[in-house]
């Protein structure tokens, strides 16, 4: 699994960042987490508002910063 | 429902939205710096205009930026009327866009535009 944080890297990113190693780690799942901060990639996600959040190429969440629980509910 | 963007801060982005491809690429830019949380799309036509709200509010941001699509600069030329230095400037045929009649443009163009800004604003986003 692959999992991308999407953002230009302020602190909300960052945050989102943490959160999902912490849900990755609660979940004991091997899973692949990459910090997308370059424009370019992010507009190819079409995505609209940041922090934002992408489990195998597809966007799940725009412009929050999710909880570790909400993302470990998302790849549950 | 979509909350809100990454932070935003109190920077001002002012496009010159000009009438041709290299315009229109800045004010693409400025939308998507925008939607990014890097900053605000501010009306540049505003501060044109002398209108004396939209100068204090660009005045008293925290960064101001200023987008040009041409050597013609309208953006810098309108700020220095109203004695505004631009804390970001960012020429978009400095970058290698040629400016070209008509409205075509790539969203090559606009990331490449966009992340300049974001680069002259310390690369690590608005509020890092």
């Amino acid at each position: 699994m692959k999992i991308q944080v999407l953002g230009t890297g302020c602190p909300k990113c960052k945050q989102l960042t943490a959160n999902v190693e912490a849900a990755v780690a609660e979940l004991g799942i091997d899973a692949q987490i990459e910090k997308v901060t370059a424009i370019a990639q992010i507009m190819k996600f079409g995505v609209m508002l940041t922090p934002a959040l992408a489990v195998d190429g597809q966007v799940k969440s725009e412009g929050k910063v999710l909880s570790a629980e909400q993302i470990k509910a998302l790849l549950g | 429902m979509l909350e809100k963007s990454c932070c935003g801060g109190n920077v001002i982005i002012l496009a010159c939205s000009g009438a041709s491809n290299v315009g229109q690429i800045s004010n693409e830019a400025a939308k998507v710096l925008t939607n990014l949380g890097q900053g605000k799309m501010y009306c540049a036509v505003g501060v044109g205009a002398g209108l004396e709200n939209f100068v204090k509010t660009t005045r008293e941001a925290e960064a101001c930026v200023a987008i040009d699509g041409c050597p013609v600069a309208c953006v810098k030329k309108t700020l220095e009327n109203v004695q505004i230095e631009p804390d970001v400037y960012v020429l978009v045929t400095e970058l290698g866009i040629e400016k070209a009649p008509g409205f075509d443009i790539s969203q090559d163009d606009v990331a490449k535009v966009a992340q300049a800004v974001a680069d002259g604003l310390g690369g690590g986003g608005c509020c890092s």
